[in-house]
């Protein structure tokens, strides 16, 4: 489900010299500054952090606090996005459901990239039967239903949202694996890798000293735009009820609820929407920023 | 750049073209007829009533198939294949049947008493895998089919062609009741053998007002008027009960004009109500209770005063009015008003939150509890997941914290009958409107020990064993008002919250269109206006 | 090259049985009983265990599996707990709808997508380009679920133009096929773009101009050519993730297809119809896989297959 960005599937790897350089980043970084609309994603993503880290402070009121006489107000004065059908403010539980997102996204990238850059490498870097195995399992995950692995990883962990994180994790670890065993494949043919063996450097050398910096970037890159995938994926987890628990306010889940009041309410179904949409934008634009100022191809 | 935008147009219409081509319609409507398009819902399975026990695969199987009674709209019993409602022999365990004669199934057949044999021998047989035996597992001989040690159902006796007599174990008074339900439709024998595992897949044959001209399990199924149909001829040429699974989608088809009739969620009533749609909601009481189910053999809740805590806890005016909007009558008692065993003198609930943390308290929790709700995912979003919060939140209120938690519904049946939900929020419609239907289907021991409550007490179970067994009215009345106080009032095994009402969306077009007692939809003598739906 | 394939065909075998297997160790694992939930609140313990015998779930677990195995060799996958259907039956009528969806969100993500990419790499840096990037970006950042019932509300229920949903009529595909090709063509104009910007400051495009040869010629006939590798790449991997059904759109517009027949049977514990639907994804996504696998070798003959592999 996760937006891979598959152009940069190990078709293509950086020069092969000098890459892991200073002079490289801080020109990554003057490259993305230059660039006005990934400044303007990370100014987003700076807010939407703020917003999470210190919702108690911002969101106007408890997120949990019911009022069932007031249900289901339109925006006013009061309620700015107006109340849910249990008369919930709906800003403050947008407001507290940007941290389940941001949190989603982040956890669960971290636990996807740390198993699919190891075995991916491996997979790339041994070839033969190691290769074979991981790819065949690589297969069996990816051709496996999301969902029954969702459900059966919160069954074994039981429910709670830090396990939501690591189910999304261990669902999408198969994106990582695939995109560095393409990379290592390619680039432990080139000279440098080879010069790094001749010379009697050992495999895990080579591999961590110059196959894994060469694919930093790349790696950064499917990062980035791999937390807005996760966000989506536990949207769509919580949509169909089997994310984030009640009464905690997941935007999934309340997308899921205002689609009953549609014809009516639709500004309820509009906002946690917009929410997703704002924040998965923000991290696309800043991955694809990030991606065009690492990536040494199109710096001309 | 000119040319390629041309080209570039050229290719986007050829797709377009390609995307309808590869959309051939599966479904072609008729203008002119008097066809109901139902908007229903897809349980995923055939329409066998003997196999599955949806109110929604209901709807459908009664339009093709009937039982030898029916329950009306006034809760009445009406004989349908037979000249006339029996009456219990002397005893109370024998009935003697007789069938109008010259009735026939929709391929041709004659029914005959063979056939209502052979309908009820197929559920007891173990092969059919029924599910929904327990309805008259009390006819004689029944239980040793089910086990395996018998071929035939000894208190069935074919007198002649149109005649048969069943005894039962016990004078069980609803009997009549219980097969007037859908579980208890007569098949064909011959078509039935006929069609093997694929009957209610493939081949559904009945004595109903409706045959099936088309089915499939993802689309929905077809169905026409059956021109030999013994009763009064249909006004409608046929309905089509069209499968739409998600109910957001189910009511923008319905509005857009697209369906002409389809359920429509209490929650959502206020709403509807308000809007131009109102003329169009019609509404009926089906008898059914929603309840808090306690856990009798849980940690904290195994303690009566702590279950007693959360009866006083809840607000269940506030839930009526408020969650519920008014469509829904606070509960004072398991039983419905109107249904037999009803005690009218019962005083209503009433809220005490305070008295709710004293009982906590003496119970040994001064500081409050912390109790799992499990409830089924696809539940959340529906009227049971909206009670679940809300009571959750008058909970908290006297430090009794219920932790929501969702689970697949394959998982929450499990959890259920290994007795592992320690609180849930329940509803349930009885499948005959009789008492037995509601308190020994949802709290007699064995069967508490499959749902929630895990409810086991000697003396209420033998109120409910004497109950069945007497025929005489108004004792069986006070047995139920007895057993009803007992489990609500003195054990809190179930803590009821109130009755609702049940709402549907009819087109103003659609005539005659009457809910009966069990959530299910009937069409017999339904008509469809066509000059008021052409000005539509 | 063929040894290759041959391999790579016969380890999908190993494929599909490893799937099957971790299918039915996963539901036998999982909490749910299938015959519970058929009986629902009305299941007593007799007839729970007189419908498990007669389903054959009393058997021992590992007699459950081989059965299945040598059914399943025979093609016979059994026939559903629920709806009593055989599984290939309910698997090719299924087939046939997302086929038909996934055919048709394919058109439009490839034909507008590849449009929409070349014309924006042609207009790099452009206003045309920003705004191209931007609907692109946008489509994949939109929840599908979300993207659809506005798509419903706004294009069915306010403005009538198409159907709301089902698989009634000719239209009836127009709405889901543009919220799931949506998501498909912006990644496809995305690798198009970039693929483009590649290929059009290669000397051969350069020489080409030189030689005086129409913009269309070079664009179409010398750039796009070679652009192309890499989006017919992606383009495999996308036609396997839309074969393989996508249960949101096809949730929220009540669409038969394979995508909600897996959920169902998982939320159902309807293992037989489940396992149907696991190897039916599995051996569409190795085929897809090993299509693209094979294209690397092609793109950059530097990847080699060896025969150890």
């Amino acid at each position: 489900m996760a937006p891979v960005d598959k152009d940069s599937a190990g078709l293509f790897g950086p020069d092969g010299l000098a890459v892991e350089s200073r002079g490289f980043f801080a020109d990554s970084v003057l490259r993305l500054c230059a660039n006005r609309l990934v400044i303007l994603a990370a100014v987003v993503l700076a807010i939407l952090a703020a917003l999470a880290l210190f919702a108690p402070f911002i969101s106007p009121y408890d997120p949990m606090k019911q009022t069932l006489a007031d249900s289901l107000h339109g925006p006013g004065a009061k309620h700015l996005l107006g109340t849910d059908e249990l008369g919930r403010d709906i800003l403050s539980r947008i407001i507290y459901g940007a941290r389940i997102s941001l949190s989603v996204g982040l956890v669960s990238q971290l636990i996807a990239c740390s198993i699919g850059v190891l075995l991916g490498a491996i997979a790339g870097f041994y070839g033969g039967f190691a290769d074979t195995l991981i790819s065949r399992t690589m297969e069996i995950f990816a051709a496996f239903p999301e969902l029954l692995f969702a459900i059966a990883i919160m069954f074994v962990l039981g429910p709670g949202v830090i396990n939501v994180f690591i189910a999304l994790g261990l669902l999408s670890w198969t994106h990582y694996a695939r995109l560095v065993r393409g990379q290592v494949m390619l680039l432990r043919e080139m000279e440098y890798a080879q010069a790094c063996r001749v010379c009697g450097g050992s495999n895990a050398r080579v591999i961590i000293r110059h196959l894994l910096p060469n694919c930093f970037s790349t790696i950064i890159v499917l990062v980035t735009l791999g937390i807005p995938g996760a966000i989506l994926t536990e949207a769509s987890l919580s949509y169909i009820g089997l994310g984030v628990q009640p009464p905690m306010a997941s935007w999934g889940q309340m997308i899921s609820t205002a689609q009953q009041y549609v014809s009516f309410y639709p500004y309820y179904s509009v906002a946690p929407g917009l929410a997703i949409v704002i924040t998965v934008l923000a991290f696309n634009i800043f991955g694809d920023g990030l991606r065009d100022a690492l990536d040494p191809r199109l710096r001309r | 750049m000119e040319k390629m935008n041309k080209n570039l147009i050229c290719r986007i219409s050829l797709a377009a073209a390609l995307c309808l081509c590869l959309s051939l319609p599966l479904f072609a409507a008729e203008a002119d007829k008097k066809i109901l398009r139902y908007g229903a819902v897809n349980q995923k399975s055939t329409l066998d009533m003997q196999l599955n026990t949806y109110s929604r695969v209901m709807d459908i199987s009664d339009a093709i198939v009937e039982p030898l009674l029916r329950i009306d709209e006034e809760n009445r019993l009406i004989p349908v294949l037979l000249d006339e409602t029996p009456k219990p022999s002397k005893d109370g365990r024998t009935y003697r049947f007789k069938l109008k004669p010259g009735i026939k199934f929709h391929d041709g057949t004659t029914l005959k008493a063979s056939d209502v044999q052979y309908t009820f021998e197929r559920m007891f047989k173990p092969s059919t895998e029924a599910v929904a035996t327990y309805i008259c597992d009390m006819i004689v001989g029944a239980q040793d089919m089910l086990e395996g040690n018998s071929e035939d159902l000894k208190g069935f006796k074919v007198i002649d062609d149109l005649t048969f007599e069943i005894t039962l174990d016990f004078p069980y008074s609803p009997f009549l009741n219980a097969i007037a339900t859908s579980y208890a439709g007569i098949y064909s024998r011959k078509a039935c053998e006929a069609a093997g595992k694929d009957w209610g897949l493939v081949t559904y044959i009945g004595t109903g007002p409706f045959k099936v001209t088309k089915m499939d399990l993802d689309n929905g199924v077809v169905t026409e008027r059956f021109e030999d149909y013994h009763g009064d001829k249909q006004p409608l040429d046929g309905i089509e009960f069209i499968f739409i699974e998600d109910p957001n989608t189910r009511r923008m088809e319905y509005e857009s004009g697209n369906i002409d009739i389809m359920t429509l969620d209490a929650m959502l009533y206020p709403e509807y109500s308000k809007s131009r749609l109102a003329p169009e909601i019609g509404s009926y009481a089906p008898i059914g209770i929603i309840f808090v189910d306690p856990n009798v053999k849980s940690e904290f809740l195994g303690d009566v005063r702590v279950r007693e805590a959360v009866s006083l806890a809840i607000d269940r005016r506030a839930l009526a009015d408020d969650l519920m909007k008014g469509t829904a009558i606070e509960a004072r008692s398991f039983l419905p008003k109107g249904m037999v065993g009803y005690d009218d003198k019962v005083a209503p609930y009433k809220r005490d939150v305070e008295r709710a943390r004293k009982l906590l308290a003496d119970a040994g929790y001064p500081n409050g509890i912390e109790v799992e709700s499990y409830i089924r995912n696809t539940a959340m979003n529906e009227m049971t997941g909206r009670i679940l919060l809300a009571v959750q939140n008058q909970l908290a209120e006297a430090g009794i914290n219920i932790r929501v938690i969702q689970v697949d519904p394959a998982t929450m049946s499990d959890m259920r009958s290994n007795g592992a939900v320690p609180f849930e929020v329940f509803d349930w419609y009885a499948d005959f409107p009789d008492p037995d239907g509601f308190l020994y289907s949802m709290l007699y021991s064995v069967n508490a020990e499959q749902l929630t409550s895990n409810y086991r007490s000697a003396e209420f179970d033998k109120l409910l064993d004497d109950a069945r067994a007497t025929a005489d009215a108004e004792k069986r009345a006070e047995l139920y008002k007895k057993a009803d106080n007992m489990a609500t009032r003195v054990d809190y095994a179930a803590i009821p919250l109130f009755h609702e009402k049940l709402y549907f969306l009819a087109k103003p077009y659609v005539k005659n269109f009457k809910m009966v007692y069990n959530d299910v939809f009937h069409f017999y003598g339904v008509d469809i206006d066509l000059a008021a739906r052409k000005k539509k | 090259m063929i040894v290759y394939i041959l391999k790579r065909l016969l380890q999908t075998i190993f494929v599909l049985w490893g799937a099957s297997l971790v299918t039915f160790i996963l539901m036998n694992v999982l909490p749910g009983d299938p015959v519970r939930l058929m009986l629902e609140k009305r299941a007593t313990p007799q007839a729970v265990e007189r419908i498990r015998h007669e389903m054959g779930l009393d058997k021992p677990k590992i007699t459950q599996y081989l059965d299945f195995v040598k059914n399943a060799l025979k093609l016979d996958l059994g026939r559903s707990y629920f709806t009593r259907e055989p599984v290939m039956t309910a698997l090719s009528r299924r087939f046939g709808v997302t086929l038909r969806l996934a055919s048709s969100a394919y058109a439009i993500a490839l034909v507008l997508g590849i449009s929409i990419g070349v014309l924006s790499a042609l207009q790099r840096g452009r206003a045309l380009d920003s705004a191209v990037r931007g609907v692109a970006v946008l489509g994949i950042s939109a929840p599908v679920f979300w993207v659809a019932i506005i798509l419903q509300m706004v294009f069915g229920l306010r403005l009538g133009w198409f159907p709301i949903s089902g698989i009634r009529s000719a239209g009836s595909f127009v709405l889901p096929a543009a919220a799931l090709g949506l998501r498909h063509m912006a990644s496809i104009s995305r690798v198009t773009r970039t693929s483009m910007l590649e290929v059009i400051s290669q000397d051969y495009i350069r020489t080409a101009r030189a030689k005086g040869l129409a913009e269309n010629a070079v664009i179409l006939k010398h750039a796009l050519k070679n652009a192309l590798i890499p989006i017919i790449t992606l383009a495999g991997t996308e036609l396997g993730d839309l074969l393989t059904g996508s249960m949101l759109t096809e949730w929220v517009f009540a669409i038969p297809g394979i995508g909600k027949l897996m959920v169902d049977s998982i939320l159902m514990r309807d293992l037989p119809m489940l396992q149907g639907t696991v190897l039916y994804v599995a051996v569409v996504f190795v085929l897809s896989n090993l299509a693209v696998d094979i294209s690397y070798a092609f793109i950059d003959p530097r990847i080699r297959y060896a025969k150890s592999d």
